[in-house]
């Protein structure tokens, strides 16, 4: 009897104090303290326990289902050597705890460079990827989820860069994080080819120079990207859209100077560009579309140069605090397209139209003095708001175009639309000929 | 019964199909400039752009077909005779609503379907923000209906209802929002919510406020602080409220205010 109560005893004291990840946790981290430099781990399909920290160079690839699984109390994985490279793993649950000054990450990378991170999903976790002083890194197809909805605030950023230059952040998407991603002090970074979706901000942007940002899609966020302090920065073929809100914008400009936004699509914002304080920018070559305000520049920004860009069916193209500023419509004779609001000869079809275009408004009155204007700016009573501003002398210049751009015309799709006109036509007459028939008998 | 003769009578009207045909080409408008839409989202945006246009299009237009439905009921003497046969007029009201209400929103349910047709050629099809949109159009006709058959139960003839027809339809779609416009300064934390209260009202705010959020364009999780106090409920909560408000109080309107056979 006595051996049988002991057994169940040894038995239960097995079930309980047995983990599935008490032994990967220590093998995991085992296997990196034994692997030698330069060496290459391969992980299994099964969950590993973290946190691990990786203090030389070194190459560990996962398998589809591989997990490393962080205690909820520090980072999930902490890189300080170079030339270090994760490959097809899921990271989760490392700390969201914000008394700290420690800023806590599924991946966080702590002065070392040369890093490779690659098809890696992140989740649970304060900060997705964390860059302190790591520069020359590359971060590609990586998937961070956030916790979403009303807790957007209480978690950190997708991937956030902190004093660290020249990385190449390519084929990522962040969703439901606080910030998308996040610059501070960095610069010479290339980021392209990302998708920012429901976050605060896209991208965010503080005292960084130089960096370049191509073909990223930055979508249904608080706002798109906030670019404040910084200079020598290239946004081009991006797209902006669906950012709604009283403040929302595509793009903001704060204090930034030498800004190339080029060939981005900017679509439903409240306001595609907001430029405030800024100066020399160049806007050029861009699509704004079914926003409620093209472009916004208040009358603190200068020497900006908008060219090429082509505006349809925005509440009001262009708004400004009705103070006036310097800032050029127009380069080199190339003024911008202002659309089918704006009708235009061009009788020697050089595609500038014949006449230079002013635009006025008495729209910036009522967004100045209301956050909640905003939800009147898709309304049909705003043309006849802008009549009655107009009759009673309320508004002022807010673009003059001295070489306006004419728009080719359009063709309609008759290919793949006629068949459904026709079938249309064919009900119609079918009906008819019916009710005749029923008339004659 | 009711439907039957309503369905008739309209079928072989102008009004129905003027009304269709105009939809269906203001329609081939918006799908043919959402072929450059972004790809995600692009389906959502089209579906907002198809509901701003029928924002002028079917207030106008159900206040019309339904108010002219009653009108002529009055001047045909068919009215006369449905109330003599022990039929109150409330009675005969809430059928006539039901008729009309029936006949006008299936014929749009059937054509915003074929829409759809089209619309998978130029989007990829997302079924919930289509039946969302859909919802959004049978509540916008169903408030417009019966608004129109009050005007229809409370004028005298055509030209009065014309008049006031166009009045109404430029009340709710310019002047309301006018209004709003020139009281909005004026506004402060403290009267945020009477404002709200009066700015609900208004179905084609809630309307438009509901297929927003339910198309996933516009996001309730992170509003600033008066938005906050703006918005204190779930749009479909709404949504459903102002269907009831515009639903009893115009039919009950049109119960008291009626002018049964009264025709000049």
């Amino acid at each position: 009897m006595k051996k049988v109560i002991t057994l169940f005893f040894v038995l239960m004291g097995i079930w309980i104090f047995y983990s599935p990840f008490a032994s990967a946790e220590v093998s995991l981290q085992q296997q990196i303290d034994i692997t030698p430099a330069n060496g290459i781990i391969h992980l299994d399909n099964k969950v590993y326990s973290g946190n691990i920290v990786i203090k030389k160079p070194l190459t560990i690839v996962g398998s589809q289902n591989t997990v490393i699984r962080g205690d909820g109390k520090n980072n999930v994985v902490t890189i300080q050597a170079s030339n270090v490279k994760l490959e097809s793993l899921k990271i989760m649950h490392g700390s969201i705890n914000r008394n700290t000054l420690e800023e806590y990450a599924g991946i966080k990378i702590t002065h070392a460079n040369e890093n490779v991170l690659k098809n890696i999903g992140i989740s649970d976790s304060y900060h997705g990827v964390y860059l302190d002083y790591a520069n020359n890194n590359l971060i590609e197809n990586i998937k961070v989820t956030g916790l979403g909805g009303n807790k957007i605030g209480e978690q950190g950023n997708g991937i956030h860069l902190n004093f660290s230059n020249h990385n190449r952040l390519f084929h990522s998407k962040i969703k439901e994080t606080r910030d998308g991603i996040y610059f501070y002090k960095s610069e010479g970074n290339k980021v392209s080819d990302n998708l920012v979706e429901k976050t605060r901000y896209g991208l965010h942007y503080m005292y960084s120079d130089g960096n370049q940002f191509y073909h990223n899609r930055f979508t249904l966020n608080s706002a798109g990207a906030a670019i404040m302090v910084s200079r020598h920065i290239q946004l081009k073929d991006n797209e902006f859209s669906f950012h709604e809100g009283p403040k929302a914008f595509g793009i903001l400009m704060l204090e930034s100077e030498d800004v190339q936004v080029v060939n981005n699509q900017f679509f439903h914002n409240v306001r595609g560009i907001y430029i405030d304080n800024s100066f020399k920018n160049k806007v050029k070559d861009n699509k704004f579309s079914l926003n409620q305000v093209g472009i916004e520049v208040l009358s603190s920004s200068n020497n900006q140069i908008f060219t090429g860009n082509r505006f349809f069916d925005n509440t009001a193209p262009v708004i400004t605090d009705g103070v006036r500023s310097y800032n050029s419509w127009s380069d080199k004779g190339r003024g911008n397209y202002w659309g089918n609001g704006f009708p235009l000869s061009d009788l020697n079809q050089d595609g500038v139209g014949d006449f230079p275009i002013a635009y006025k408004s008495s729209l910036y009155k009522l967004l100045n003095e209301h956050e909640l204007a905003y939800l009147f700016m898709k309304s049909p009573a705003i043309s006849l708001y802008e009549k009655l501003g107009q009759l009673m002398n309320g508004q002022d210049i807010m673009f003059e175009d001295a070489y306006p751009l004419v728009e080719q015309k359009t063709s309609f799709p008759w290919t793949w639309m006629s068949p459904f006109i026709l079938a249309i036509g064919a009900c119609y007459l079918l009906i008819r000929r019916r009710r005749k028939v029923k008339c004659t008998y | 019964m009711y439907i039957l003769k309503e369905w008739k009578e309209e079928s072989r009207g102008v009004g129905i199909w003027i009304a269709l045909a105009i939809s269906c080409v203001a329609s081939m408008f918006i799908l043919v400039q959402s072929r450059s839409f972004p790809s995600e989202q692009g389906f959502e945006a089209m579906l907002l752009s198809l509901y701003e246009m029928n924002l002028y299009l079917i207030p106008l237009l159900s206040l019309f077909i339904s108010s002219l439905s009653i009108v002529s009921e009055k001047e045909q003497k068919t009215l006369m005779i449905f109330l003599t046969k022990k039929e109150s007029y409330r009675s005969f009201l809430l059928r006539k609503s039901i008729a009309v209400q029936t006949v006008l929103i299936g014929i749009f349910i059937v054509w915003n379907f074929v829409l759809a047709l089209p619309m998978k050629f130029i989007q990829p099809f997302h079924l919930k923000s289509f039946l969302a949109y859909l919802l959004a159009i049978v509540v916008l006709l169903f408030i417009f209906n019966q608004i129109g058959i009050f005007l229809g139960s409370f004028c005298k003839n055509r030209l009065q209802l014309t008049g006031i027809v166009i009045f109404s339809w430029f009340g709710f779609l310019y002047l309301l929002d006018l209004v709003f416009l020139y009281l909005l300064p004026s506004e402060t934390k403290n009267t945020i919510e009477f404002f709200s209260a009066f700015y609900f009202l208004d179905p084609l705010h809630t309307i438009y406020f509901y297929l927003e959020n339910a198309l996933g364009l516009l996001s309730l999780d992170h509003l600033s602080k008066i938005v906050q106090q703006m918005v204190w409920m779930s749009p479909t909560y709404y949504l459903f409220i102002i269907l009831l408000i515009w639903t009893v109080i115009p039919f009950e309107l049109a119960v008291w205010f009626n002018r049964k056979g009264e025709v000049e």
